[in-house]
């Protein structure tokens, strides 16, 4: 009896860890307290990716010049959300910045788990790119500042194509777009036509399925939040994307989403990628060539807008310090300093947060992806439309979103790998979003 | 009777702790799945506090068990992948345990180099297994069946014999995260993890094995099988029962490698289930904990019976 209850521990460790952390609420904001109470020092969350890293090394000058410690955790990005969600959820006040994104940003401002940001003019908030500022803004107060943003688009190979004879264009149909991977698939000689994702998860295949399901009329919840997975658009949009990444795609896509698809298409193995913008800067391949996200017939909706940017929690003792830090690090001056720091250049700056980055001549000489990624940006629709009630092009900005595509991407990931008939994976889709939607009270 | 009061009351303090270590987060779980518990909830804001107001009754239970999705697929997963893992520890452990268990020139070196695996962190060992060796495309995994494919085609340039291999498919890698396989690349990859702590335990034991009786049965003219199954294997009974329990306390609570395989696509256990319900449904997640302590002990019981008579001779 009691080996099985220590085994059950184990099996409960992250809950209990969360349950202590509400529990011991008081203490932590107390020893928070404590230790701010000598030397400014800032605790910041941040995501593993490119350009956060870089940040580290970018802000010794913050802290050379401000004398204001800074704290690093760089966590993996699921983990992140996980850690920052309980930690903020239950005030337990860890972290005096934290990293979010644009499906977090206007929930947590609407509950108050996020302090309103109000920069003075100098940070030029005009300058930031209107789509970014409208999903990081709660009943437009923004609450989370962008670092980077990214829209999707296509990514291909202008040496495949056009040894195929095809072409792809802006905006192109998602029938050329078949035909096209079609005419570049060779996997004898290990090049496949079309490089999608495919893992299971809301920010991974979910991501770029949810733009094929706009671009084909659909939607992910109804007029009165029901989820509308059981609709003709869905099935037609899932149809089509397993049947393109399933014939032309790679073998084993139910594993690969940004970083495994990366790592093909700079091994030289794909013919085309549609993925996010922020993808161009890391390709190390010759002859590739942007054209803007297809569509179906529906472009609203066919490119995602996605930003990690950086919020304060409600009630963390360092809220100024920590408002002074992030002013700076999502200004113009930090692109300068990334500009001109000598381990970065030009080419690393972090992009698709401010109009002014785009129009330095030092960095459109070295992005060749520049103009496709502010067009990207700036036609993605995150507001909610006659089609859809909700926030967000590739998600929906509620609670319980990430629960729902979680569900749902297994099932297209079931649906990828043939293990299930698209229709069925779609019945077991809406009925599993129906029962988390109802259980969350929306009716 | 004061003899043993002295130690007892020293004990205490001890056994304290750990009564309060288990019994306060035990306790907390239950109660939270009987409320109604959400980190956020932008209709119903009053869900967002643990407090008895939310009282439910068996809600959550009845959530997770008839309209969440993979309860019961969950629960099966568990078992299975619990299941298999044991098996074939066993099985390995044993074979190898007796090979190695006669002496040979670098049998040291042999025996540190098998044990090696169980120093694996799980993680470095998913991501080990599952993008170097199992990926179709550039893991071992692919390059093997693209060599095989290779040399079929060449075989097909041969006169009269290569007639009949064109008859033969073009191979196609499996891929190991797709739902129909990837519970058994969490199977493979955390059975070469285990297996070194089978040998290591079986090793061990093998080495206080009666030599005399073994002779005797060479003597009587017992076939080397007959002497592995009629002596080893009971002389062994306890060692693998020890190994048969401490693998199901662990393998019930397989996270790491279910995370980097699929995301439980097709290998969700019900750990996963619970990290899965606790993005946001504390509740459900609490019920779904409550859940799995009953599996365990159905385990732990069934295990003790089977198995625990060889512990208590």
């Amino acid at each position: 009896m009691l080996v099985a209850l220590g085994q059950y521990w184990s099996v409960l460790r992250e809950e209990i860890m969360k349950t202590i952390r509400t529990s011991a609420l008081a203490a932590t904001a107390a020893f928070g307290l404590a230790i701010s109470a000598n030397a400014t020092e800032l605790t910041i969350a941040i995501v593993n990716n490119g350009h956060m890293i870089n940040m580290q090394k970018v802000a010794e000058a913050y802290t050379a010049e401000t004398g204001v410690s800074l704290n690093w955790v760089a966590l993996e990005e699921g983990v992140l959300r996980e850690q920052v969600t309980s930690d903020t959820a239950t005030g337990g006040g860890q972290y005096d910045i934290i990293n979010i994104g644009m499906q977090e940003a206007p929930i947590w401002g609407a509950a108050g788990w996020i302090e309103p940001l109000n920069f003075g003019s100098s940070y030029d908030m005009d300058d930031i790119l209107p789509a970014i500022r409208a999903g990081l803004s709660h009943e437009g107060t923004m609450y989370a500042a962008p670092f980077y943003g990214e829209s999707s688009m296509v990514m291909y190979r202008k040496d495949l194509t056009d040894a195929a004879g095809v072409t792809i264009r802006d905006s192109d149909s998602w029938a050329n777009i078949k035909g096209a991977a079609a005419a570049m698939h060779d996997p004898d000689s290990g090049v496949y036509g079309a490089c999608l994702r495919g893992k299971p998860g809301w920010g991974d295949n979910m991501a770029f399925i949810t733009t094929v399901v706009n671009s084909f009329g659909g939607a992910w919840f109804g007029a009165d939040m029901r989820p509308t997975i059981d609709t003709a658009a869905w099935e037609e949009a899932i149809n089509f994307y397993v049947d393109l990444l399933g014939n032309y795609g790679p073998p084993g896509s139910e594993g690969n989403s940004f970083n495994e698809i990366l790592a093909l298409y700079n091994e030289g193995k794909c013919g085309m990628w549609i993925d996010a913008t922020i993808a161009a800067s890391f390709l190390t391949v010759d002859g590739v060539a942007y054209a803007q996200s297809p569509n179906a017939g529906n472009p609203v909706g066919a490119n995602w807008l996605w930003a990690w940017a950086m919020a304060v929690p409600a009630g963390s003792p360092n809220a100024d310090a920590a408002k002074a830090f992030i002013e700076w690090a999502t200004s113009k001056d930090y692109v300068q300093a990334v500009g001109n720091h000598p381990d970065f250049g030009w080419g690393s700056v972090p992009t698709g947060q401010r109009a002014s980055t785009y129009a330095l001549p030092e960095f459109q000489a070295v992005a060749g992806f520049a103009a496709a990624e502010m067009a990207a940006i700036e036609s993605a629709a995150p507001a909610a439309t006659d089609l859809k009630p909700y926030v967000g092009v590739q998600f929906a900005a509620i609670p319980e979103f990430p629960e729902v595509g979680i569900a749902v991407a297994q099932e297209m990931a079931a649906a990828l790998s043939g293990a299930k008939s698209v229709k069925d994976a779609l019945a077991a889709s809406q009925s599993a979003a129906d029962a988390i939607m109802s259980e969350a009270g929306y009716y | 009777m004061s003899q043993r009061t002295l130690p007892r009351l020293m004990q205490t303090p001890a056994v304290l702790l750990l009564l309060v270590w288990m019994l306060v987060p035990l306790g907390m779980t239950i109660f939270f799945s009987f409320i109604r518990y959400v980190l956020n909830n932008l209709r119903k804001p009053e869900w967002t506090t643990p407090s008895i107001d939310n009282w439910r009754g068996f809600g959550n239970y009845e959530y997770v068990l008839y309209k969440s999705k993979d309860f019961w697929f969950a629960v099966q997963n568990s078992v299975f992948i619990v299941g298999s893992i044991i098996v074939l520890t066993v099985a390995l452990g044993l074979a190898i345990a007796v090979l190695i268990n006669r002496s040979f020139p670098g049998r040291g070196m042999v025996r540190v180099l098998l044990i090696s695996p169980f120093f694996v962190m799980p993680a470095v060992n998913a991501v080990l297994w599952i993008n170097m060796l199992l990926d179709p495309v550039l893991g071992l995994n692919g390059l093997i069946v693209n060599g095989l494919n290779g040399v079929i085609d060449g075989l097909r340039d041969f006169p009269l014999l290569g007639n009949f291999f064109s008859f033969w498919p073009e191979l196609q890698p499996i891929s190991f995260r797709a739902t129909q396989t990837s519970a058994y690349a969490v199977i493979v990859m955390v059975t070469w993890q285990w297996t070194p702590f089978a040998i290591l335990i079986f090793m061990t034991s093998l080495q206080s094995e009666d030599q005399q009786q073994k002779e005797a049965a060479i003597l009587d003219g017992a076939s080397a099988w007959s002497q592995f199954v009629n002596l080893t294997i009971p002389h062994l009974a306890r060692p693998i029962a020890i190994v048969i329990m401490i693998q199901a306390i662990f393998h019930l609570s397989l996270y790491a490698e279910i995370e980097i395989v699929s995301r439980g696509n097709g290998n969700k256990n019900l750990p996963y289930l619970i990290g899965e319900f606790a993005s946001n449904n504390i509740g459900a997640a609490s019920a779904t904990g409550i859940f799995a302590v009953i599996l365990a002990n159905i385990v732990a019981i069934f295990l003790l019976r089977i198995i625990g008579k060889s512990l208590m001779d």
